[in-house]
């Protein structure tokens, strides 16, 4: 994936090169905003982007909103769908922008190639961690570009917006990052309190980067939430589904609302949370005597959440003088 | 020179020439190509999942000295060396072996390796049979060469007895309650088995009627070109969706249900879409006994998954306590995933087939990994399962609060049960839903369970998961 990123690059660097290089008089400015997110084949997870997409096409009405998905597996099941008549068919129209979904580096250089140049790139992701880096790389490198006649730069501003729990650097208190992201999970504390239940967050991790963030939010979660049991697991990294066993154990729960904390419910949600196999999170929580209400519902699904990323969007915004409207 | 000429029953792939030498026979493998053998080997490597199984179904382990890489049935197979076709040959030959055995995949794509295999006075011999028939000959084949012709013979017993066995079953079925079926071979393709495949035989065997009969085999394979549009075309017959996962077919019950168009299918508009592992129903295995019951279970389950027999045992021991919630609840049974599935599994736990106490060969090992894959077992996870020890009521309740989830339960009071032992709430939740009965207080989680009172509970958890 490595050297075709970098071929990628290289094709957009070219590109850039080439426009600029061949273009006569002032070079058009239009704005858009590339949501950039791993992506989904499954239609069914699908509505946890379209609510982002919404709620973000919905305040920026006359800006361009393109959609990326940065994974090359499900970029590929999209386009093949092109040539499915059934398919074509039953969701031909409505989904028509993810049949020829590309990632975030085409989708930023067609946008430059059709004269936008101002582009706020808003990663759909929870939190500062390797994908979030790998997205932030890739801009970063772009912004690289220095034509010698400053009237060619490909791009008049091209920023990043930063993930749901915020980022590193003074600019925005990630802590405050993490305390808006808290507030919008009252529902699903509701819910718990309702059933009368524990909640468990099951979040994706990482095995590269340290994950403590997940473990500093459920902090946040439960100073906020006093009247119901919060804990926080990853798939990988810290902390792990042996920590929160250890943690549901510790406070003698006998019922837990099992929620992914992840932007879409797919695999990981139906398989690692709340599949059938006795190492499945739902089955290791049974097996303490803890009865499970899963829940296979991404954040995206939820619209405040998805106001989240369109909050960061106009920080992102206001931060590089880029005026919105 | 002693001429013998051995004719190998069936004439498919593996015909058997003559012999040039003392022992030494001709054989045309599955490649068409002539190889002189000299049996019985006594070092073998086997570069494919099936002559592996079937070395090992034959009786042999220490003979086999090494696998192919992703191989984890039977059980001894992960502890066996790997080699695998994109290595040099000089790997292979320090390890001198006499007999390395392939497939025609193996031999087209790897011709310089095969080469050298034989420069170096190894035996190599190509066998994929494609019918049952082939299948049949093909293990005879494997007896010859190992020197256990009458292995083979046991091993061909067997598989009729569990043909036969199975065609009893599928006889009382009217004709007309059959089931029509689309055997899903390549999902993004939207390829099926070609008539006369292993698969096919399964499906057949098990009472299914394969609506995609027309279907033409590609190039000789056991795959056959379909196309979306056919298959809507049968929209309305379609029964049942049967697919078969594996490294070709990485298909979901989710990802059925969402293809483009198929909600015009009968089978996924009823939800009766069923996975079945490749490994039992495409491979020339014994196996693929199991493959057939388990598609029998899915197309007939009321015959399939009949435990009368259960309920009629005055105490029922722990593998017919597994058998008999894998049938009545209709789990799939659990097939072995590949080596490094199973090797990256926590230190500790229980891995597929690793139970001292349990014959992997037997019916009852399925079952039991089965419930044991699914968590349906307390402290299952040593190298002892205890087959024979009688079920217990802990043991039932906990089983059953696995498996299902349950809804809230009547608070109940029970008083030998220690509290902070996990049993506490998993019986109180069976207790106060009416699953099963407490007495005075008392649940008697150490008691012995007959078969009629452990079927009644589940039905029972059945009928109270439903309701909610």
């Amino acid at each position: 994936m490595k050297k075709w990123s970098f071929i990628f690059f290289a094709a957009v660097v070219g590109l850039a090169v080439t426009t600029t290089g061949f273009a006569m008089g002032k070079l058009p400015d239009k704005k858009a905003i590339v949501l950039a997110d791993f992506g989904t084949t499954y239609l069914s997870a699908l509505k946890a982007i379209t609510t982002i997409q919404n709620e973000v096409k919905k305040d920026f009405p006359n800006i361009e909103v393109r959609m990326a998905f940065t994974s090359n597996i499900i970029r590929n099941i999209w386009h093949k769908r092109r040539q499915d008549a059934a398919f074509m068919k039953e969701h031909g129209k409505n989904l028509k922008e993810f049949l020829s979904i590309k990632g975030p580096l085409a989708t930023i250089a067609d946008l430059q190639d059709e004269g936008y140049r101002t582009i706020i790139v808003q990663p759909c992701h929870i939190y500062s961690g390797e994908e979030y880096a790998d997205l932030r790389s890739y801009v970063n490198g772009l912004n690289t570009i220095h034509t010698i006649k400053a009237k060619y730069m490909p791009f008049v501003k091209l920023a990043i917006g930063r993930p749901a729990l915020g980022t590193y650097g003074p600019a925005h208190d990630y802590h405050e990052d993490m305390e808006t992201a808290a507030k919008v999970l009252k529902d699903d504390v509701a819910l718990a309190g309702k059933e009368k239940a524990a909640l468990v967050y099951m979040g994706h991790g990482n095995e590269y980067y340290s994950t403590g963030i997940y473990a500093e939010f459920q902090q946040v979660l439960r100073k906020m939430y006093p009247g119901v049991k919060i804990f926080m697991g990853t798939v990988e990294g810290f902390p792990s589904l042996d920590d929160v066993l250890a943690g549901l154990k510790h406070a003698k729960i006998r019922k837990v609302v099992l929620k992914p904390f992840m932007v879409v419910a797919g695999d990981h949600a139906n398989n690692d949370m709340a599949g059938d196999d006795n190492d499945s999170w739902k089955n290791q929580i049974k097996k303490l005597g803890i009865r499970v209400v899963p829940i296979l519902h991404g954040l995206g699904e939820n619209r405040a959440w998805a106001r989240i990323y369109v909050r960061h969007i106009k920080d992102a915004a206001k931060d590089n003088g880029i005026e919105l409207k | 020179m002693r001429t013998i000429h051995r004719t190998i029953g069936f004439l498919c792939l593996f015909l058997f020439l003559g012999v040039t030498a003392a022992g030494a026979v001709v054989i045309v493998d599955a490649g068409g190509k002539r190889v002189t053998v000299s049996p019985p080997y006594h070092r073998i490597i086997s570069l494919y999942g099936a002559h592996t199984e079937n070395l090992f179904s034959l009786g042999l382990n220490k003979e086999i000295i090494g696998v192919s890489r992703h191989e984890a049935y039977p059980p001894a197979a992960t502890r066996k060396p790997v080699f695998s076709y994109h290595e040099d040959a000089e790997r292979f030959i320090a390890a001198r072996p006499d007999l390395v055995l392939v497939r025609p995949m193996i031999t087209r794509g790897y011709p310089a390796l095969m080469r050298k295999l034989r420069a170096a006075g190894i035996t190599v011999v190509s066998l994929q049979p494609t019918s049952v028939d082939g299948m049949l000959t093909y293990w005879k084949t494997l007896g010859l060469l190992t020197g256990r012709g009458k292995a083979a013979a046991r091993m061909i017993a067997r598989f009729e007895a569990g043909i036969a066995r199975i065609k009893k079953m599928v006889a009382g079925i009217p004709k007309d309650k059959r089931k029509r079926v689309y055997f899903e071979a390549i999902h993004s393709r939207m390829k099926t088995f070609a008539p006369n495949a292993i698969a096919m035989f399964a499906l057949k065997t098990a009472g299914g009627i394969n609506v995609a009969a027309d279907a033409k085999a590609v190039r000789g394979t056991n795959i056959a070109e379909y196309g979306k549009e056919r298959i809507l075309s049968h929209a309305d017959e379609i029964d049942v969706f049967l697919a078969q996962r594996g490294a070709m077919n990485r298909v979901t019950r989710r990802k059925i249900l969402e293809e483009g168009g198929f909600k015009a299918i009968k089978a996924v508009r009823e939800g009766r879409i069923y996975i079945i592992d490749e490994k039992i129903i495409s491979r020339p295995t014994l196996r693929l006994v199991t493959g057939i019951y388990e598609i029998g279970r899915f197309l007939y389950p009321e015959t399939f998954n009949d435990v009368s027999n259960l309920r009629a045992k005055k105490l029922l021991t722990r593998a017919q306590f597994a058998e008999m919630i894998v049938k009545v609840t209709g789990i799939p049974i659990k097939t072995p995933s590949y080596r490094h599935d199973i090797l990256k599994r926590r230190k500790g736990s229980h891995c597929y087939g690793d139970y001292r106490d349990v014959d992997y060969t037997s019916e009852a090992s399925a079952y039991i990994e089965t419930a044991v894959a699914r968590g349906l077992f307390r402290n299952a996870g040593g190298r002892r399962f205890f087959p024979l020890k009688p079920i217990l009521r802990g043991d039932v309740a906990y089983g059953i609060f696995m498996k299902f989830d349950l809804p809230e339960a009547r608070p109940v009071k029970i008083s030998d049960i220690p509290e902070d032992d996990p049993l506490y709430p998993q019986a109180a939740a069976v207790a106060g839903l009416g699953i099963m009965k407490l007495n005075q207080g008392k649940f008697a989680p150490g008691r012995v369970v007959s078969g009629e009172a452990a079927y009644q509970a589940l039905k029972r958890a059945v009928a109270v998961t439903e309701r909610k």
